[in-house]
């Protein structure tokens, strides 16, 4: 269960823990926004030192973030070097074929990894920090102003919640399936790439019908328990804004002003 | 017993839209007001579809005589979500009728279709989970509790919209002894505390001679009998017929009288076996 992104809540009892997922969600996006704000080497340490707070402020082991990171590194140096060598202007220092190194390509390249491992480490910290169920409760909230163009957000958001519930129900159905397959003579890592995508159909098959199983069965139980459509439902998970959302909203507006100066200059 | 019918099934056929064979073939069946109901038969003798009728998951054939009447209302297209409200049902596999995310959400789910209000839902699920001891699971998710656990999470579910009948459809199949027995003595517990009428579909025959005020036994699709435990089970070569097993203490009984030992009718559990048993040493 370890392995999968959406399970990797780690639970904690820092002060960004007691933030309120809606604010955390904003704060995500907005960073991600803000970071193309920065321009020069004093707006981009500013953003540095600002989620270097955030990423100690979550009291987790550097691993963690690190974890984050690494799926991701190869696409981040990809990037690097082609800023690297591909952009012309400044100084040239060496020159061969249609590879330049320029001193611009050198702050460029520097720029764009900074950029890419910040967005990183700040949707680490969101997804670390927040229970998959309040991003799901996040997100419908941001959703809301949709209803106004018809979109059923109340169902969407019953749709997410479900399929955030069923993501370890399947997973373990999943381990059965294999394990009960293997034991039968089914070899899932062997082979060219036809015959493990052959291997997979005693997996897969299974596994779709006891999902429309389970889903014929929860609906039942849905009927019974009196669900019939979004209207006249009242919420029992209830999101509240407190002031330590203020702070995260408020710093995020100290940030901004702070690189809106800076940039200027 | 003197108490008014709370269910009532008249003249019900079931004929399932995919199949050919008539699944139930007139049913008429009373349940008393605060009763208990072991419904038991072989595999697809269509108990399950017998309660699928009650609450209106399943509508029954069209016949003139068919009326299925629930705490005094007629099921219909109409009044089914009323009926729904005063139906709590359990169903076989717990993993699969677990709709929330956490324990507490899942408890809240039928209150939330009902429109209830937020700080009653709190208290609401508060005490529906007390009653069932999981109180301290509430922010526990499903892929974290055992199957005994999850089928508490879901009779607490249902005692929090205060029925009026509880079903449990096979509840307790799935689970081992130690959680089958402690799940019977919650519900019989809270039937006694909050005066439920019980219907409960078993293959446990043992279950339905402890806990039952009346047993039904079907046999495809028909009702062969209907009666208390001790009536039921003295029949022994028709249990046998249809497939079924005795319970325990019947068993007994029966293998002892073939030694010309005869116990009285009316000792039906283990306790008054070992009594009489006991005594009967004493004697000799």
């Amino acid at each position: 269960m370890s392995k999968i992104i959406i399970g990797r809540y780690i639970p904690g009892n820092a002060l960004i823990y007691k933030m309120d997922p809606r604010g955390k969600l904003l704060a995500t996006i907005f960073f991600v926004c803000i970071i193309f704000l920065a321009n020069n080497w004093l707006s981009y340490g500013l953003i540095c030192l600002f989620t270097l707070a955030t990423v100690l402020a979550t009291k987790l082991k550097p691993k963690v973030f690190w974890d984050g990171v690494k799926p991701l590194i190869g696409l981040v140096f990809f990037t690097s070097l082609l800023q690297l060598f591909f952009t012309i202007g400044g100084k040239i220092y060496w020159q061969w074929w249609i590879f330049t190194l320029s001193s611009y390509g050198i702050t460029n390249a520097i720029y764009i990894f900074i950029r890419f491992t910040l967005i990183i480490l700040i949707s680490t910290v969101m997804t670390v920090t927040t229970m998959p169920l309040e991003i799901a409760d996040a997100m419908e909230w941001l959703l809301t102003p949709l209803k106004f163009v018809k979109v059923p957000v109340d169902k969407i958001a019953l749709v997410m919640s479900i399929a955030l519930r069923f993501v370890p129900t399947l997973f373990d159905e999943t381990l059965k399936i294999m394990n009960a397959q293997r034991s039968r003579g089914a070899d899932f890592n062997n082979g060219g790439l036809i015959t493990r995508a052959k291997a997979i159909a005693p997996l897969l098959v299974p596994l779709f019908i006891s999902s429309l199983q389970t889903a014929i069965d929860l609906s039942n139980a849905m009927e019974a328990r009196g669900y019939r459509g979004s209207e006249g439902r009242t919420k029992y998970r209830v999101l509240n804004w407190s002031k330590y959302d203020f702070y995260n909203l408020f710093s995020f507006v100290i940030l901004i002003i702070l690189l809106l100066i800076v940039r200027a200059h | 017993m003197s108490k008014e019918n709370i269910i009532s099934l008249q003249h019900v056929y079931f004929t399932y839209p995919s199949g050919k064979n008539q699944v139930l073939k007139d049913i008429n069946l009373d349940i008393k007001k605060g009763s208990w109901t072991s419904i038991v038969g072989h595999n697809g003798s269509g108990k399950s579809t017998v309660t699928r009728l009650i609450n209106g998951l399943l509508t029954p054939d069209d016949n003139p005589d068919t009326k299925i009447i629930v705490d005094n209302e007629v099921l219909t297209e109409k009044t089914v979500w009323d009926i729904r409200d005063k139906v709590g049902m359990v169903f076989q596999n717990p993993d699969n009728q677990f709709v929330g995310a956490t324990v507490a959400d899942d408890v809240a789910f039928g209150l939330e279709n009902r429109g209830v209000a937020h700080d009653e839902m709190v208290e609401r699920v508060n005490q529906a989970l007390q009653w069932v001891g999981m109180e301290k699971y509430a922010n526990s998710e499903p892929s974290n509790l055992s199957g005994g656990q999850k089928q508490r999470v879901a009779i607490a579910g249902i005692l929090a919209i205060k029925p009026k009948i509880i079903i449990l459809d096979e509840a307790t199949a799935m689970l081992d002894p130690n959680g089958r027995n402690s799940i019977l003595r919650l519900v019989k517990r809270m039937k006694e505390k909050n005066n439920l009428t019980v219907i409960s579909i078993t293959h446990d025959v043992d279950e339905a001679i402890i806990e039952a005020d009346q047993v039904v036994v079907l046999n495809d699709g028909k009702i062969l009998m209907q009666d208390n435990p001790i009536n039921v089970f003295k029949n022994s070569n028709l249990i046998h017929k249809i497939g079924l097993e005795l319970p325990f203490v019947f068993e007994l009984k029966q293998k002892l009288a073939e030694n010309s030992i005869d116990i009285p009718s009316e000792i039906n559990t283990k306790e008054k076996l070992v009594k009489y048993l006991c005594q009967l040493n004493s004697k000799m």
